[in-house]
């Protein structure tokens, strides 16, 4: 177990995630939208949806989305979302991804946004997540990734996540991600990096993941003393002021489960 | 908000995978095989196995 749960980070920082988190990601949003192939008759699943956005953005093309958090916090932002824009065939539930609370087949497609690196076992979820699916039902992920290859960049990258985030568990490299969604049975259609436009700034990240104190300044030290290699991968600018700008590595990922 | 029938049918227990159904104050969601009853709070059903008592 990480020294946090998500269930209790969540919970208390549900508040921060406002439209500036969703700009953060706005990118890999339009890349599972775009790689989803929706239609009116389909009934998705948006795993770990937290404030909504994802959920919000899929309702419309399709005909009910369900969005699970494992947060009653995050459901509540989520739910006022869903009001405010107007959308009827949103359901949600509390729930983990580990242990998804449906029926087999209970979807035309499962989509999980910058949520993965906080599930206890991604394993469990996939498996889930292939239960839960109709045949031929199509699966989409995308997370904060660690370049192949670059184990340096790998510990340190995670090690910052954790510091920030006692609920953060492993962001993983596109080569476990292939290996994970293979593993667990599905046929990988897509499997690339997508940029994302809008840099991140330490402070609001910090923010974001309720770090201060100590913890904070620990980061702000790793962060200016990052090895070369991390500073190239995520684009680690100092700016005027004291501030720190950055770029994570985003991976998209669709797959397929078999038909019948 | 009440919980539909159409979220009731793929509602199932997320620990045996079994059918859960409403209770009749509609205070929870009960597992026809553990007995574990899931609570309904603010009408969002909460799916924690952590959450849920057994009930008898």
């Amino acid at each position: 177990m990480p020294p946090r749960t998500s269930r209790q980070q969540f919970d208390s920082q549900a508040k921060h995630y406002n439209a500036q988190w969703n700009a953060w990601s706005g990118e890999s949003l339009a890349w599972l939208l775009e790689k989803a192939g929706c239609d009116p008759s389909q009934k998705w699943l948006d795993v770990a949806t937290g404030a909504g956005f994802t959920a919000a953005a899929f309702g419309p093309l399709v005909s009910e989305v369900t969005g699970l958090d494992v947060s009653e916090a995050m459901l509540d932002q989520a739910r006022e979302r869903a009001r405010a824009s107007g959308l009827a065939n949103l359901v949600f539930q509390c729930g983990t991804a580990e242990e998804l609370p449906f029926s087999p087949e209970a979807f035309d497609g499962v989509v999980c946004r910058l949520a993965a690196h906080h599930f206890l076992s991604v394993p469990r979820f996939l498996a889930e997540a292939c239960r839960v699916l109709r045949p031929g039902g199509r699966l989409l992920i995308a997370d904060t990734a660690e370049p192949d290859g670059a184990p340096e960049v790998d510990a340190w990258h995670n090690h910052v996540e954790a510091l920030r985030d006692g609920s953060h568990v492993r962001n993983y490299t596109f080569a476990e991600w292939r290996a994970l969604v293979t593993a667990a049975g599905f046929a990988i259609e897509r499997l690339q990096e997508v940029c994302e436009s809008v840099p991140i700034t330490l402070q609001d990240w910090l923010e974001k993941g309720g770090c201060r104190g100590q913890a904070a300044g620990e980061v702000r030290r790793l962060f200016l003393e990052a090895p070369s290699e991390a500073v190239r991968a995520f684009s680690i600018t100092p700016m005027p002021g004291g501030d720190i700008r950055f770029q994570w590595v985003r991976i998209g990922l669709s797959a397929r489960k078999a038909d019948g | 908000m009440a919980i539909s029938k159409d979220l009731l049918d793929i509602l199932v227990c997320p620990l045996c995978k079994a059918t859960v159904e409403l209770k009749e104050d509609g205070s929870g969601l009960k597992c026809v095989e553990c007995h574990r009853v899931y609570p309904i709070r603010d009408d969002i059903p909460v799916m924690l196995i952590d959450e849920a008592k057994i009930e008898e």
